[in-house]
């Protein structure tokens, strides 16, 4: 322990003088030291301040975590890592982003085999914070991040960083992966535009091989589309890649049937279907959404009412959906109307419904300033798209290939009519 | 191809000259192969117009080793399946209520 003990010593010294580049040149000699001795520097940590000595820690708290461990091993490290995390020095851990990003995810694990992923929430946001280089760039943290949101059920939490535009991408898989729970995150919270958005994403994301990813978003996009937007086209845009376009169908096809009987409006046909295929539903563990599909026909087919009647009675409201009393007929148009899916006043002294207009006029102070920061939103992106545009055009791995690419003469080179022509 | 012959030919008699005797070789060679290249197009615009290709870019993606093997592949062993998606919440309503 006397090299470790050194390094200690030069962690303390070096840190406290800022001559960080000579404690990290010290660190990285010293790497294969800590990793011999990793079973017995858990105590050395109480000797270093995580705030003043972060590198260093994080040099031994990384050696510490590495390998498998056990319950009780995860249960001595969760607490001492999510301090560190919380205190650590934003610039020295960034000195080494792998390493921290190796002990945030070491740290996933251990409150997941303790199953406790609330106690790993706050500490992966304040890592993401740390680690990021700015609000654009998606670490690969943010997915960890998520995923404990979901375990724990702290949707607000996860939904905290969903709105951020996303422009810079360390790995391909955290996209897909930061896609795909943040969608779940938005059907959590009943926020199901944004969750066509974001699994919209994974599905055309771009992709030489069928993802597993994009195989499971796809099944709920195809499923929050129902519920939100009372249809489906299983047409997918063109800027999806061809491996999608070709393969996604053939893995939901449960999904698919489901999707073409919803148009049909007729809701013992869908339950029949959905028993048909429950066990499939279950295993991928989207039964729950698939009731809500059920629930949803009810809505769309009283919201298909209101472009057909001006009034109507709950009585034949309740027959025409296939609901079992007036009475239920009556909840549903109330939630309706109080979620903004029609404009309607009930009458309940003779039981009648009166479907009325929007009364949206699009000139109150409220939406003017919504359609203004749209606006400028939508400017912003294009200002990015531009400079993205110019990045990629001028890089030099783009040019080389685009230049191998090109026939080395122009058509300019050649004559006009050819001297000799041959049919 | 008569006057490119020509022009390779005549003798230079300053390196400047040799410079553009030698460029015109070049060119005209390369004409001579752009030419070559071009012939079986000339052709093919007399053959069925049914057998002209797309003129974009072949889409390497077509080359899909899944449907070569015709049955598919089970969902278990698609690219990056391994990734977490055991979830207790199913989103059921009915739960709540």
């Amino acid at each position: 322990m006397e090299p470790v003990q050194a390094l200690v010593a030069n962690i303390q010294g070096l840190s406290s003088s800022g001559d960080i580049p000579h404690l990290h040149a010290l660190l990285k000699q010293a790497q294969e030291s800590l990793y011999a001795e990793s079973t017995r520097l858990l105590p050395v940590l109480d000797q270093l301040d995580p705030a003043k000595h972060s590198l260093g820690y994080l040099y031994i708290l990384e050696a510490c975590s590495s390998g498998s461990i056990s319950k009780e091993q995860a249960s001595a490290l969760v607490l001492p890592i999510a301090r560190f995390i919380n205190s650590c020095a934003a610039e020295q851990i960034r000195l080494q982003p792998d390493k921290f990003i190796s002990v945030c995810k070491r740290f996933k694990d251990q409150v997941m085999l303790l199953e406790a992923p609330l106690r790993g929430v706050a500490p992966m946001l304040t890592a993401i914070r740390k680690i990021q280089a700015s609000s654009e760039h998606l670490t690969s943290l943010h997915p960890e991040f998520l995923l404990l949101c979901l375990l724990s059920k702290s949707y607000k939490a996860g939904y905290s960083i969903l709105d951020e535009d996303i422009f810079e991408v360390d790995q391909p898989r955290d996209l897909f992966l930061y896609c795909y729970y943040g969608g779940m995150i938005c059907i959590g919270q009943k926020r199901f535009r944004k969750a066509l958005e974001l699994l919209h994403n994974v599905v055309t994301s771009p992709m030489t091989v069928v993802n597993a990813i994009a195989v499971e978003a796809y099944k709920k996009h195809i499923l929050v589309s129902l519920i939100h937007n009372w249809n489906f086209s299983t047409s997918l845009p063109k800027y999806t890649s061809s491996v999608a376009q070709r393969n996604l169908k053939n893995f939901s096809q449960p999904y698919i049937e489901l999707a073409n009987c919803y148009v049909s409006g007729k809701i013992v046909d869908l339950e029949a279907l959905v028993d048909k295929y429950r066990e499939k539903y279950e295993n991928d563990n989207n039964l729950g959404l698939v009731k809500q599909v059920i629930s949803s026909m009810y809505k769309r087919n009283i919201q298909r009412l209101t472009q057909t009647y001006l009034t109507l009675s709950l009585q034949d409201i309740a027959n025409s959906v296939q609901l079992n009393s007036a009475k239920e007929a009556e909840m549903h148009v109330l939630r309706m109307i109080e979620d903004g899916e029609i404009f309607a006043t009930i009458n309940q002294k003779d039981g009648m419904v009166r479907f009325l207009e929007d009364p949206e006029q699009y000139k109150t102070c409220h939406m003017i300033e919504h359609i203004d920061s749209s606006i400028q939103r939508i400017m912003a992106l294009s200002r990015k798209l531009t400079a993205i545009d110019e990045n990629i055009s001028t890089d030099p791995l783009f040019m080389s290939k685009t230049g191998r690419e090109r026939q080395r003469f122009d058509f300019d080179d050649f004559d006009g009519v050819p001297q000799k022509f041959i049919i | 191809m008569s006057s490119s012959r020509a022009r390779q030919n005549k003798k230079a008699s300053t390196p400047a000259e040799s410079q553009n005797v030698r460029r015109s070789i070049a060119i005209a060679s390369a004409r001579q192969r752009q030419f070559e290249v071009m012939r079986p197009t000339a052709m093919d615009f007399f053959s069925d117009m049914d057998d002209q290709g797309s003129t974009m870019a072949m889409d390497v993606d077509d080359v899909d080793p899944i449907e070569a093997f015709g049955e598919g592949i089970s969902e278990s062993k698609l690219a990056g399946a391994d990734f977490f998606n055991s979830f207790q919440d199913d989103f059921d309503d009915t739960d709540i209520n």
